[in-house]
């Protein structure tokens, strides 16, 4: 391949001296790459566990078919935040991270020009390699970014896409570390001051216009501020103020993930002639919303956390799953799938474990904040269950199936 | 072993752990290009790959002209006054630009029962906030080292 171009560089990006920033340097890149891999294994991790947290392997919940996808364990119904803890992780964590993506692209930029592009078989498959990371990593922020701002400006399936857009991450990344390792060690090693072999680092640098510490600065002030104007969507409470930019920030103190108009559950659809319907008996059992009421009631504060990454949390009233199982005549059911009112959309129906049906605070909920449930939030009835994806808390129940 | 190094550029186990990264990527975009998830394969090819493209042969290249125009034209002592906010204005806008710009407000009306913020205006002033910091900090720096060159002048 040598023999088809020029030894020297062309003109450009591709001579050493093209790159002038006094600031580059393996050492450099080493600090934003660790950071970095702290902050996206932590999204990872996080993105894998929601992905469990659906619990793809029960009834209808798969989205990605399940013959072709791995769940390593069984969701659990507490902690109560857990869903919340884990998923305001993925989110927040994720866009703090830009900051940290930029700086380490800015830092390896000059490696895109190498001379000659391709200088052996090795070298095209470290093109390949690394165009699937940052392709991946870019397409992972982009779309989970874009999902948490309900702005989808794509023609594909996001669930799946992201999903597996994060096997491409994960594959890419693992490597990329294993083929770096020895760098990171070196450039750890030896303290700040270079070694020669230094590819990174410019062979004739401007004067400094900012200084390295400087440059962290920038980049843990820039991360700072997407925290700030992010994470009350979470973490709730006065913070939520402060969430300027977060869709579910300020203004939001109980927000609507989907309104009825949207759902197409209209008033007539739960009016007095609603019923609930228990099934998976020896016979169907019927409830009225008044039935409901005057079984034994319970009351707890628990989080409602989107997928999203933003949370509420509220004290809501109702019966326990259960219960109503007892009375179906399954006590000692499996599973409960839910069934909504509303006429379509993924989420209409979902299916609820062994972990989550005997919680004791997993409800059907007829009342929120001592109010009967508004119709936004679900009325006449809705699951509430703890650690649970927001969406799998079905709302405007009419049928519960024990198995 | 030699030879291989020289024929391939790397060790057989390089070569091994790139196969194996490839095979699990070739694996998920198999999963990913079935036409119930992406019935337009080739959207789905540019958000994979246009991405990398865009930040490297336009985003970096146009903040750092950006920020070369910026130090042309302020003074050299404020430079980084300007830059530090100006830079982590620019990143929340990069990040927040979908509600920033309004896109497709209809999504979050239908979801949320109305009408989106003013997250433009929000946006502001939040670059106001940062500038406004830069601007005092600034003032402080000034003052505290105008002082202290006083001082210096003023001792023996």
């Amino acid at each position: 391949m040598r023999t088809l171009l020029p030894t020297e560089p062309p003109p450009g990006p591709s001579r050493p001296d093209f790159w002038r920033s006094p600031l580059r340097g393996a050492w450099l890149t080493t600090v934003f790459g660790s950071f970095l891999l702290v902050a996206v294994t932590i999204v990872a991790v996080t993105g894998f566990l929601s992905h469990a947290a659906y619990q793809p392997s029960l009834g209808a919940n798969a989205i990605i078919p399940a013959d072709k996808d791995i769940v390593l364990l069984s969701w659990p119904a507490s902690p109560t935040y857990l869903y919340a803890i884990t998923q305001g992780l993925h989110v927040t964590v994720g866009i703090v991270a830009v900051p940290l993506l930029l700086a380490k692209l800015w830092s390896v930029i000059p490696r895109l020009y190498a001379w000659p592009p391709v200088a052996s078989p090795a070298d095209a498959l470290g093109r390949l390699t690394t165009l699937l990371l940052v392709g991946s990593a870019i397409f992972q922020f982009a779309t989970g970014i874009c999902n948490a701002q309900l702005y989808y400006p794509w023609k594909f399936n996001f669930v799946t896409a992201h999903y597996y857009g994060a096997w491409i991450f994960v594959a890419a990344l693992v490597l990329h570390v294993a083929v770096k390792l020895p760098t990171i060690r070196r450039a750890y090693a030896t303290r700040r001051e270079l070694d020669l072999d230094d590819e990174l680092r410019a062979p004739a640098p401007d004067e400094p216009t900012i200084s390295r510490r400087g440059l962290f600065g920038l980049v843990a002030g820039a991360s700072a501020a997407l925290f700030v104007v992010t994470a009350g969507q979470v973490i709730g409470g006065p913070t939520r103020k402060l969430a300027l930019l977060a869709p579910r920030g300020r203004g939001e103190t109980f927000p609507v993930n989907k309104t009825a108009a949207v759902a197409k559950v209209t008033p007539e659809m739960v009016g007095p002639d609603w019923r609930l319907e228990l099934y998976g008996g020896a016979r169907r059992v019927s409830l009225s919303r008044d039935e409901l009421l005057a079984m034994e009631q319970h009351t707890y504060a628990l989080p409602i956390a989107c997928v999203e990454g933003w949370t509420t949390t509220q004290t809501w009233t109702g019966v326990r799953l259960k219960d109503l199982a007892r009375l179906a005549g399954v006590p000692d059911a499996d599973t409960v799938q839910t069934g909504s009112l509303q006429p379509r959309g993924a989420f209409r129906q979902a299916t609820l474990g062994r972990a989550q049906l005997h919680d004791d605070q997993a409800l059907l909920a007829l009342k929120v904040n001592g109010e009967d449930l508004p119709l936004d939030h679900g009325y006449p009835a809705r699951v509430i269950c703890p650690a649970l994806p927001g969406v799998h808390c079905t709302k405007w129940v009419g049928g519960l199936r024990f198995a | 072993m030699i030879g291989f190094r020289r024929l391939y550029g790397a060790s057989p186990l390089s070569l091994l752990g790139s196969v194996a990264a490839i095979a699990v990527a070739a694996f998920a975009m198999a999963q990913m290009f079935q036409p119930d998830v992406a019935p337009f394969p080739l959207n789905l090819v540019i958000w994979l790959f246009a991405g990398a493209l865009l930040h490297d042969l336009v985003l970096l290249p146009g903040y750092s002209a950006a920020d070369r125009g910026m130090r042309a034209v302020v003074p050299a002592g404020t430079v980084n006054f300007v830059r530090v906010p100006l830079a982590i204005s620019a990143v929340l806008f990069l990040v927040w630009f979908p509600r920033i710009l309004d896109r497709q407000p209809q999504n979050y009306e239908r979801a949320l029962d109305h009408p989106p913020p003013d997250f433009l205006g929000r946006w502001l002033v939040c670059c106001g906030v940062l500038f406004a910091g830069s601007a005092i900090l600034f003032a402080v720096r000034r003052l505290t080292a105008g002082r202290s060159a006083a001082a210096r002048r003023s001792a023996p």
